[in-house]
């Protein structure tokens, strides 16, 4: 066993759908280590302790808890001229999308909170223009949670036909190209395009008289 | 990072970092430990309410109480000397170990200690409690697991010939102790690695294959790194031994008082630098042989994205 150890090249999306993982990922420092440094770099314990003033020990803990969920690893070690043994850990994607099935499954305010975003995510349409009756709102809730599953699903299982040679690709020319995959991949779903569609013509209706892309 | 080898330059830039570093966090040591060591008192009487009180009633009270105790001695006795029982002996033997589980979660904490160090070159009194509460069982584990590598094979060897009413004297008993000796050493040094593992996350069981492999895989560099340690605690005692035996008599206050202010003076420092430098020599070294030794990736080009949702 390596224990979080690797060289695996980075993933450009991984969609978490496991409860337990999300659950421990909503731990708020847990979710800075791994959100906000992990994703774009790699850091060490010391660097990561002196960004969010908590002590190395603490968030080696945390760092222990992200290998543990497979979110984390450890990516090289390095001395400095004082001696210090430096390990530098790396998130394994680039980018991490929650599953909203799995958040729902989740406790401890985990499924609260997904319930909430969805609720807040169509009310905030209004600043668009997009006014959903209350009455409506649990519907396009429903529709909206369907289409980013839908979504989710699609782009975590994106087809790569030479897995050696897209991983020696520059991170941002590999991130380009995952876009322009990703995007591919829905329009060739019926189901994902089904969604939309629905999706679509839920705002279309909602949408005040006058607001349009002309 | 530089090889994982031994070399003499090596052994010595590992001393002189563990040394530095233990000196530099001398205060956060001396509290943490005194920390560790009330918590593993409070531990203990907690372990022990736990049983006595239950026992305290059930026994019918003081006297019943102190006469349990003495009957528990009698038996004692009788399973380990009188007439051996290898089946309570083992009993007797997993009592004690429970006994002094605690006292192996008071070291594998310092090992947690040792880790914030090498990896920050700083550390916290308070953080000790922190890998008490999270690692204890861990800990707890790995010093049974050290313990049962260690001491087992010898506990069997030297039970069998008691049981057998051997007595080995002579050329077979001078083979019996080197031998003997010669398992302390290896086997201690193979197990040197399993609480800084344990630290890095590992399952008992984990740990003590990494250690075991580790031990194996970089045999110079663990065994110089412990061996020097053992090394310098016995020349640090040595002129202790040395003074006992040349000139001590019941009779000469002066050297009496001598060795005594040595024998303290020695203590301080073996638990105030010593130890707190061979933990973190440990854990360096841990950290440098369980290490991934890759360059880091260079970038040709800057990371910016040119695609949106297209």
């Amino acid at each position: 066993m390596e224990n979080g150890s690797t060289n695996a090249p980075l993933k450009d999306l991984e969609v978490i759908t496991d409860a337990n993982k999300i659950k421990v990922l909503f731990e708020p420092t847990r979710a800075s280590i791994i959100f906000e440094y992990l994703v774009n770099a790699s850091y060490t314990v010391k660097q990561l302790s002196e960004k969010l003033g908590k002590n190395p020990g603490t968030i080696l803990h945390h760092i222990q808890k992200l290998q543990d969920i497979g979110v984390v690893v450890q990516e090289r070690t390095e001395m400095t001229p004082t001696g210090i043994v430096q390990r530098y850990y790396r998130a394994t994607a680039k980018e991490y999308r929650l599953g909203i099935s799995g958040m729902m499954e989740a406790n401890g305010g985990v499924a609260q909170f997904a319930k909430d975003r969805l609720k807040s995510i169509v009310s905030s349409l209004s600043v668009y223009g997009i006014e959903i009756p209350e009455s409506q709102v649990e519907e396009a809730m429903g529709v909206l949670r369907r289409l980013i599953e839908r979504e989710n699903a699609v782009n975590s299982d994106l087809p790569i036909a030479d897995e050696k040679s897209f991983h020696k690709l520059p991170p941002s020319l590999r991130g380009d190209a995952s876009r322009i995959m990703r995007r591919f991949v829905l329009d060739e779903d019926s189901e994902y395009q089904r969604l939309r569609e629905e999706w679509h013509r839920l705002l279309r209706s909602h949408r005040k008289v006058g607001i349009g892309n002309d | 990072m530089s090889n994982k080898n031994a070399s003499i330059g090596v052994l010595i830039e590992d001393l002189k970092v563990s040394f530095k570093f233990a000196v530099k966090n001398i205060l956060s040591f001396l509290l943490g430990m005194i920390g560790v060591l009330i918590v593993t008192v409070i531990v203990m009487m907690i372990g022990f309410a736990i049983v006595s009180i239950p026992l305290f009633f059930a026994v019918g009270g003081p006297e019943g109480f102190v006469a349990f105790f003495e009957s528990l001695g009698v038996v004692m006795e009788a399973v380990f000397v009188s007439q051996p029982d290898p089946a309570a002996a083992s009993l007797g033997i997993f009592a004690i170990l429970l006994l002094v589980t605690p006292f192996f979660v008071a070291i594998g904490v310092v090992f947690g200690m040792g880790r914030e160090i090498v990896e920050s070159a700083g550390t916290s009194a308070e953080g000790v409690f922190v890998w008490y509460r999270k690692k204890f069982f861990s800990l707890a584990g790995g010093g049974i697991a050290i313990f049962a590598v260690i001491g087992l094979p010898l506990i069997l060897v030297y039970g069998i010939l008691f049981l057998a009413g051997y007595v080995v004297t002579g050329l077979p008993g001078a083979v019996l102790t080197a031998l003997s000796a010669f398992w302390i050493m290896l086997s201690s040094g193979m197990m040197t690695m399993v609480f800084p593992a344990i630290i890095d996350n590992y399952s008992v069981l984990d740990a003590t294959r990494q250690s075991i492999r580790l031990s194996w895989k970089y045999f110079d560099r663990v065994y110089s790194t412990w061996f020097t340690f053992i090394l310098i605690i016995i020349f640090m005692f040595a002129p202790l031994g040395i003074g006992i035996a040349a000139f001590m008599q019941p009779t000469l206050g002066v050297e009496l008082m001598a060795a005594a202010i040595y024998a303290v003076i020695a203590a301080f420092v073996l638990i105030l630098i010593v130890l707190p430098a061979l933990v973190i020599a440990l854990s360096r070294l841990y950290m440098i042989l369980s290490g991934i030794e890759i360059s880091s990736a260079s970038q040709d080009e800057p990371n910016v994205n040119l695609v949106g949702g297209t």
